[in-house]
């Protein structure tokens, strides 16, 4: 903190280390991938989609292209399998970390997370009910989703029904309606079928990104976009929220309101994150945290750095998830190894205070 | 510029905190409300701030109701400068200072050149520019109640409220805070303090308003007010008032050792 930050120079080198790391996910996996024909499948599918724009205006657009020098499987590999993959770990990396650092801002609370109001447990007993009742895999993403949103809405009705410090009992409802919903999850583990029911419930709970196809992708990232804009261009009004209610209020916030609409965008990511991926837990408070040693608590460099940071961070892990053995482990578990760790590393760091 | 309390009523349930307040505060003169622990000054000072709405009675700055207003268009009016705190997240000094602009961004955006420009001005006006690039956590008590000075003063208004500004702080601090306020006070602010100290009420303001039981006790010049009755009636103990240097100073010393000797 005593020395000037120099946030702005930090948030690029963010952005060309996840570049980086994109065109790196690409090359790893089972199939082989090289980069040089990688990067005419990029150039190529970029000539086509500009030239398909363009070929109203000029027809010869539309035949723009690079003849293929690259296999054909390794263009569906490339392409259908590990790009919506890499894009859906980096949406949903960004979310969960974006989502942590707004609440920890409007509840000023270091220790807050995305499943704060109850939004993770919400979703895992819609995607269990789903699975119950023998859904596809679009319905358990949706079930999940709503279910979501649900608790926290049911949050936040109980918490203006009970009035008093509403900070407090916002909280304290979450954390009632989380675990009134976890209740629910459990005694649908009890009753469903364990020969396939259950197990497909264990996995989904342990939260993974193998199922990521360009479906998932289309359906995740409006809501997470909806979301994640008002959040990026609230980042100062958050700032100011975080001295207290009453200090911002006469600063001219109106606190309720801003709380409100964070709460609103920052639950709409995380149900769309966790409806895709399953329960991912600890990226929503370690990158946060993280994000704040290098750019100091400023929202205005905080939350770009939280969005940059949590993208890298769980395709980093998810790179590893899907490498590191023969068979895949679930990314819930990963991200809780190297979570939990590392946090413990970080709050034990001499000189630094929350 | 003024301000003017007018039969002001406040109630937590069915006890009454503020029983029928009324005082006014001018402009260019330091206003300090006296009264014991409980009286309701803080009471009072939420909802000169707006952040209490369901008072009977008016508040009024120049004129204008300040119920109805927002919270942005009053922060326009009214700027609050708390008791030196430490806040969850350490901001820079001057980022501190910068939050105090935020009436005048809108909604979706963060401050620019002009409010950078008036946050350093500010800080070179209370004399703490040197510690710009400082955690607000890592300064010294005095000094984060001088940066909150500052960060009132970006906020343009001409009203000003402090929350015992002195309190916590040692002599050459709660020196420095006040000349400082008497200076804003020169400059034209409306300046009211709450204070548990009537030696320094009488030293640095130009009005006292004393307060007991939810109501106005005395209001008035610090030279009517500050008196032997009034102090023992407004603390419930016995107080020798002591005058020196032809009254520029009074000094209050519990009777029981004014007249041991």
């Amino acid at each position: 903190m005593e020395k000037p930050r120099r946030g702005g120079l930090t948030l690029c080198v963010m952005g060309v280390l996840l570049i980086v790391l994109i065109f790196v996910s690409f090359l790893l996996g089972r199939y082989p991938v090289s980069p040089g024909p990688l990067l005419g499948v990029c150039l190529h599918k970029l000539l086509r989609g500009l030239g398909g724009l363009l070929a109203p205006v000029f027809p010869a657009a539309g035949s723009w292209g690079i003849t293929p020098f690259w296999d054909g499987n390794m263009e569906a590999v490339a392409w259908n399998i590990r790009l919506p993959r890499i894009l859906l770990s980096c949406l949903v990396g960004c979310c969960l970390s974006t989502a942590g650092a707004s609440y920890q801002g409007v509840f000023q609370n270091p220790m807050a997370s995305p499943d704060l109001l109850g939004a993770t447990n919400g979703a895992a007993f819609g995607a269990a009910l789903a699975i119950l009742l023998g859904g596809n895999s679009r319905i358990i993403t949706l079930s999940a989703f709503c279910f979501s949103i649900l608790t926290v809405a049911a949050a936040f009705l109980i918490s203006r029904v009970a009035g008093g410090k509403r900070v407090l009992t916002l909280v304290l409802a979450g954390i009632m309606v989380g675990s009134l919903f976890s209740a629910g999850t459990s005694f649908i583990k009890l009753v469903a079928d364990p020969s396939n029911q259950l197990p497909e419930i264990t996995y989904w709970l342990m939260g993974s990104l193998s199922g990521a196809r360009w479906n998932e992708v289309g359906l995740a990232v409006i809501p997470m976009l909806i979301g994640l804009l008002p959040l990026l261009l609230l980042r100062w009004r958050v700032n100011v929220l975080t001295l207290g209610d009453d200090e911002a209020r006469t600063m001219g916030v109106n606190a309720g309101r801003v709380r409100l609409l964070v709460i609103l965008c920052a639950t709409l990511i995380t149900a769309a994150s966790v409806a895709v991926s399953g329960m991912i837990g600890w990226v929503g408070l370690v990158i946060p945290h993280l994000s704040r040693k290098l750019v100091g608590n400023d929202y205005r460099y905080l939350m770009p750095a939280s969005m940059l940071f949590g993208a890298a961070f769980l395709l980093a892990v998810d790179d590893v998830s899907r490498n590191l053995m023969a068979l895949e482990i679930p990314i819930g578990i990963l991200t809780a190894f190297v979570g939990a760790p590392f946090f413990i590393w970080l709050i034990t760091r001499k000189g630094d205070a929350f | 510029m003024s301000i003017e309390v007018r039969d002001l009523r406040f109630g937590y349930g069915p006890s009454e905190v503020l029983r029928g307040v009324s005082f006014t505060a001018e402009s260019g003169e330091l206003t300090s409300i006296l009264g014991p622990n409980g009286v309701g000054k803080s009471t009072l000072f939420r909802c000169l701030l707006g952040l209490l709405r369901g008072y009977g009675g008016s508040i009024t700055v120049n004129g204008a109701d300040t119920r109805r207003q927002s919270a942005r268009s009053l922060a326009r009016q009214v700027a609050y400068i708390p008791q030196s705190h430490y806040p969850s997240f350490n901001y820079s000094v001057f980022n501190m200072v910068l939050m105090g602009t935020t009436s005048q961004v809108s909604l979706l955006s963060s401050p620019g050149p002009k409010q950078r420009s008036a946050a350093e001005e500010a800080l070179e006006q209370v004399g703490v520019l040197h510690l710009k690039d400082k955690g607000y956590t890592h300064i010294s008590g005095g000094e984060r109640q001088l940066v909150l000075i500052a960060r009132a003063l970006v906020q343009n208004a001409p009203v000003l409220i402090l929350d015992e500004p002195t309190a916590n702080l040692d002599y050459g601090n709660q020196v420095r805070v006040m000349e400082e306020m008497r200076k804003l006070t020169a400059a034209g602010y409306t300046v009211i303090q709450s204070t548990h100290n009537p030696e320094q009420a009488f030293l640095f303001s130009h009005k006292v308003v004393a307060m007991k039981e939810g109501r106005v006790l005395a209001e008035g010049a610090p030279s009517q007010v500050v008196t032997e009755e009034l102090m023992a009636s407004l603390y419930g103990a016995d107080i020798r008032v002591c005058s020196l240097f032809d009254d520029r100073v009074r000094v209050c010393i519990p009777r029981s050792v004014a007249e041991n000797e």
